[in-house]
């Protein structure tokens, strides 16, 4: 008896805390990865000239759009073609999202109802637009594997959002490579079936670094239906004006 | 001077009725449909809107509600008002109120990984809806909600459906916030519950109220205080809270539920047309019969006239007769109506209407309800209105000349 008493504090000490320990410390190594990976994306400030493509059963479509970006709250993204979407825009601060139709000549803020309704068209939601670094706080992140890609080290981190967390999803897992760009991002339901990934197609050097150029987003349950963002020309950490993401500028860009 | 009594007149007028049985029995049949359908009519029609009004009070409405001035314009988070204070309490805490539960209630989003839709969010402390709104009657599955805190959600089996989802999953709420800013969290379904309209159970999900005060940022504060209170007392209860709280909307439900009170005035409405057209039915058959019954017998009242009865006791004759008929007929409508109502006591399950009956609100099953002065109101019509109509068949029949009479067949 005296003995166990004397033995169940070693054997925590040697056999369990460690177990704790790396467990905690290997979720704080999961969350930094992600984070490194949210900020290689996002990086300072940015601005990209890109197509989007959005496919469909029976038809599909091509636009093409120019982006810019400043930390973690603030983007504005612009339609240049086809002459029939050109000028259509939209402006995200912080969870805020205004939509500017050049048709209708109005700036309307998208309400809560609609954020998870489709943006332009595409596989993507509004709430996917204004996406940043909520990836970082409202999850618990574990990393699954580390497996070798085409010579390099990729991180698999399952990240579960938090019981209060306003994420809908079961889990989410991403791939992310060891120089932090994002591979793939895997959204399971809460049984855990997979429902849509973003995938990475083509990494390509881009603004001075490595990025992910194509992008593809895809319904699990209808495999015919996806939505591509082709980067062609980028630039990072170049400053940005706030003026850009005004209202004002929305509505009517001044020349970059 | 007269050996022609009214008692010999009354006899006469009763045997009359048994001269054609089987005329009589018609006529005394159709007063008694008659009264038969307004008695079942009146009693369904109170009965349905009955359950109309209750599901309209039940359905987070109460008697008497306190608002912000502009929350029953806007019902947005910025038209709230504080918990209720002292004065306001000493009212609520009075006998005049049966119960009383403050919410918060604001237009949100929900949303599960596959749909979202637009919902009232409402947040309420469990344990004072008891007996006051339907989420206090008990929940189909899982668990009620414990306390203004829990965290826990409880939405409707229509709406579980409409989200794919299931209790213990999780879904997410979205609102406005104090400051005009997307306040949103994550929260898991605990219970789901099963309301008679379809309708409710896609417009309201539930949570704890100071969970919800937390989310919006809207510290102790509630959109209403809802209550039930005695009957008859419930425009007292509002004057006094309308004095206590001048600044608040104060309003009975009748004003929140104009519709309700709309249906139920077209149907009350209705039950008078109704008796009308039943007055005017059995008045054109009773003229009618007495018409037949004094033809057969211009003969018969020539002779009386002749031997020299009054014509105030032929007049009385005919009358009589009437009154015979329509005393029985009444009588036997009367029990046939009230057997009726007693029959579907219980309830009449209208189920297999169930979708029809929720474009006007009303539940599942109704419950008949007779109400005294239904019975006096629809017995007084028809058999005043029916005696009235027999007055021109006696008339003529008082009128008839003696010597003409006689010489007809």
């Amino acid at each position: 008896m005296k003995t166990l008493t004397r033995i169940l504090p070693l054997l925590f000490t040697f056999l369990i805390a460690p177990l704790c320990a790396s467990a905690s410390e290997d979720s704080a190594k999961a969350k930094e990865i992600v984070r490194a990976a949210v900020d290689y994306w996002r990086d300072k400030s940015s601005y990209t000239a890109s197509e989007m493509q959005v496919k469909r059963p029976t038809w599909e479509r091509e636009m093409k759009m120019v982006g810019w970006t400043k930390g973690m709250k603030k983007s504005l993204i612009r339609f240049t073609e086809p002459a029939k979407d050109a000028g259509n825009a939209s402006l995200t601060i912080n969870e805020d999202i205004w939509s500017y139709t050049p048709k209708v000549n109005r700036v309307i803020r998208i309400p809560a109802s609609m954020k998870s309704q489709s943006w332009m068209g595409s596989d993507f939601s509004y709430r996917d637009l204004a996406r940043s670094d909520e990836i970082v706080e409202d999850y618990t992140h574990k990393i699954l594997e580390t497996k070798q890609v085409d010579g390099h080290n990729v991180y698999v981190v399952e990240m579960v959002p938090h019981d209060s967390a306003p994420v809908v999803w079961g889990k989410e897992v991403l791939d992310v490579r060891e120089d932090y760009v994002m591979l793939k991002h895997q959204f399971f339901d809460q049984d855990m079936k997979l429902v849509k990934v973003l995938e990475t197609k083509e990494i390509r050097n881009l603004g001075g670094k490595l990025y992910p150029a194509v992008m593809r987003m895809s319904n699990v349950e209808k495999p015919e239906e996806w939505t591509e963002i082709r980067t062609i020309e980028a630039e990072f950490g170049a400053p940005v004006p706030d003026s850009t993401f005004t209202l004002s500028n929305l509505r009517n860009p001044r020349a970059r | 001077m007269s050996t022609i009594s009214p008692g010999l007149v009354w006899r006469l007028s009763s045997r009359n009725i048994w001269r054609n049985p089987k005329r009589s029995l018609f006529t005394l049949l159709a007063i008694a449909v008659g009264i038969w359908s307004a008695l079942s009519l009146s009693a369904f029609t109170r009965g349905l809107n009955q359950t109309l009004v209750l599901k309209a009070i039940n359905n987070l409405t109460g008697h008497v509600k306190v608002m912000h001035s502009d929350y029953h314009r806007d019902p947005v988070v910025q038209h709230r008002i504080s918990m209720p204070g002292d004065r306001e309490l000493e009212i609520l805490n009075s006998v005049n109120v049966k119960k009383w539960a403050a919410r918060v209630r604001v237009p949100g989003v929900i949303m599960s990984e596959r749909e979202s839709y637009g919902v009232n969010i409402v947040g309420i402390d469990p344990a004072q809806e008891v007996n006051l709104s339907f989420v206090g009657e008990g929940i189909a599955q899982g668990r009620e909600l414990k306390g203004p805190e829990d965290e826990g959600v409880l939405v409707g089996k229509k709406m579980l459906e409409l989200l794919q989802t299931d209790i213990g999953k999780r879904i997410v709420l979205m609102s406005e916030g104090e400051a005009g800013e997307i306040a949103d969290r994550g929260f898991r379904i605990v219970g789901v519950f099963d309301a008679e309209l379809e309708a409710t159970e896609r417009v309201f999900v539930f949570t704890g109220r100071t969970v919800l005060q937390n989310m919006l940022g809207i510290g102790d504060d509630v959109s209403e205080v809802s209550m039930r209170v005695v009957d008859g007392e419930q425009d007292l209860v509002k004057t006094e809270l309308k004095a206590a709280l001048p600044n608040d909307d104060v309003e009975t439900w009748e004003t929140l539920e104009p519709l309700t009170v709309a249906m139920r005035d077209v149907q009350s409405g209705f039950l008078h047309i109704w008796n009308i057209i039943v007055v005017v039915a059995v008045g054109f058959g009773l003229v009618n019969t007495m018409f037949m019954a004094i033809f057969e017998r211009t003969r018969e009242f020539g002779l009386f006239r002749a031997i020299g009865m009054r014509p105030a006791m032929i007049y009385l004759q005919v009358i009589g007769e009437s009154i015979v008929l329509l005393i029985c007929g009444a009588l036997l409508g009367n029990s046939i109506g009230l057997l009726t109502v007693h029959y579907f006591a219980d309830g009449l399950d209208l189920s297999r209407f169930a979708q029809g009956l929720e474009h006007f609100g009303a539940g599942r099953i109704v419950y008949p309800i007779l109400r005294t002065d239904d019975v006096v109101v629809s017995n007084v019509t028809i058999v005043v209105l029916a005696m009235l109509s027999t007055i021109y068949p006696a008339w003529r029949a008082a009128r008839l000349e003696p010597v003409e009479a006689l010489s007809k067949i």
